[in-house]
């Protein structure tokens, strides 16, 4: 999985409340994304099971039932992971900036 | 009259045409799950102007019509179970050519029926203003869409 912005705005999301469903609009909102954007997204990582879906029940709230999406456990697991591997990459990046090969032109 | 706002049925449209690209099996349920967002989009109470969740709505349509462009199913599975695949498939880019041609011509007829309002204005009226630049950005519009639309087909196509 790579980690693009988009897909670590989504993850942290999720991660912000484990046990928590959301459907795509909530999602958007939240992560500050497009439908376009998004929509593929959850496709690949329920393709990867890492967020599974679920209808509500008919009727709920007197509208047309919604799609929620919640992260499996694996899905928590590598989310935890990734955003961890990320946060650790930043600050390595941070803590010693990028040196010029040698060789290079200065 | 169903007492749904203008927008949301547009955006019901738009989601519905976009759904058609899915293969049978998922179609209905994207539709579903893509539909039952709308309410809550053209309601919501965190966008205070009706104008603003109107474009709100049209916009989520609009991505979701992207969306199934770049559905993984959309392009392994096979689209439409009633239909048979085409043998001539219709170029992206046809439809904002088509409205090129159907602007100029309505502006150049309007053009002809109105002569004198069109001369009296002389280079800045606004039909004349709309019959340079309104076709050309549907020309342009069909054009970018055409050559996407052949890069995605030659990406498609198996090599030797």
């Amino acid at each position: 999985m790579k980690l693009t912005r988009p897909l670590e705005r989504v993850l942290r999301v999720f991660l912000a409340d484990i046990s928590a469903r959301h459907y795509g609009y909530d999602l958007m909102k939240a992560a500050s994304l497009p439908s376009g954007t998004l929509y593929p997204m959850l496709a690949r990582l329920q393709d990867q099971g890492l967020v599974s879906s679920e209808w509500e029940p008919v009727g709920a709230g007197g509208r047309p039932p919604r799609k929620y999406y919640q992260l499996t456990g694996d899905g928590v697991r590598v989310a935890r992971l990734e955003l961890a591997q990320a946060a650790r990459a930043a600050v390595q990046a941070t803590a010693h900036p990028a040196q010029p090969a040698p060789g290079s032109a200065r | 009259m169903t007492g749904r706002p203008p927008a949301q049925r547009l955006a019901e449209r738009l989601i519905r045409r976009a759904c058609r690209r899915l293969p049978g099996g998922i179609r209905d349920e994207r539709y579903r799950e893509w539909a039952a967002e709308l309410p809550a989009i053209i309601h919501d109470p965190d966008v205070r102007f009706a104008l603003l969740r109107s474009a709100r709505t049209l916009r989520y349509a609009a991505g979701v019509y992207r969306t199934t462009r770049h559905l993984p199913q959309a392009a392994s599975a096979p689209a439409w179970g009633e239909r048979q695949p085409a043998i001539f498939p219709r170029p992206d880019g046809v439809i904002p050519a088509i409205a090129a041609v159907a602007a100029w011509a309505i502006i150049l007829g309007l053009a002809r029926a109105f002569p004198a309002v069109v001369s009296s204005s002389g280079p800045w009226h606004p039909l004349v203003i709309a019959a340079l630049f309104l076709p050309a950005a549907l020309v342009a519009l069909a054009v970018i869409r055409f050559a996407r639309w052949l890069r995605r087909r030659s990406r498609q196509t198996p090599g030797p």
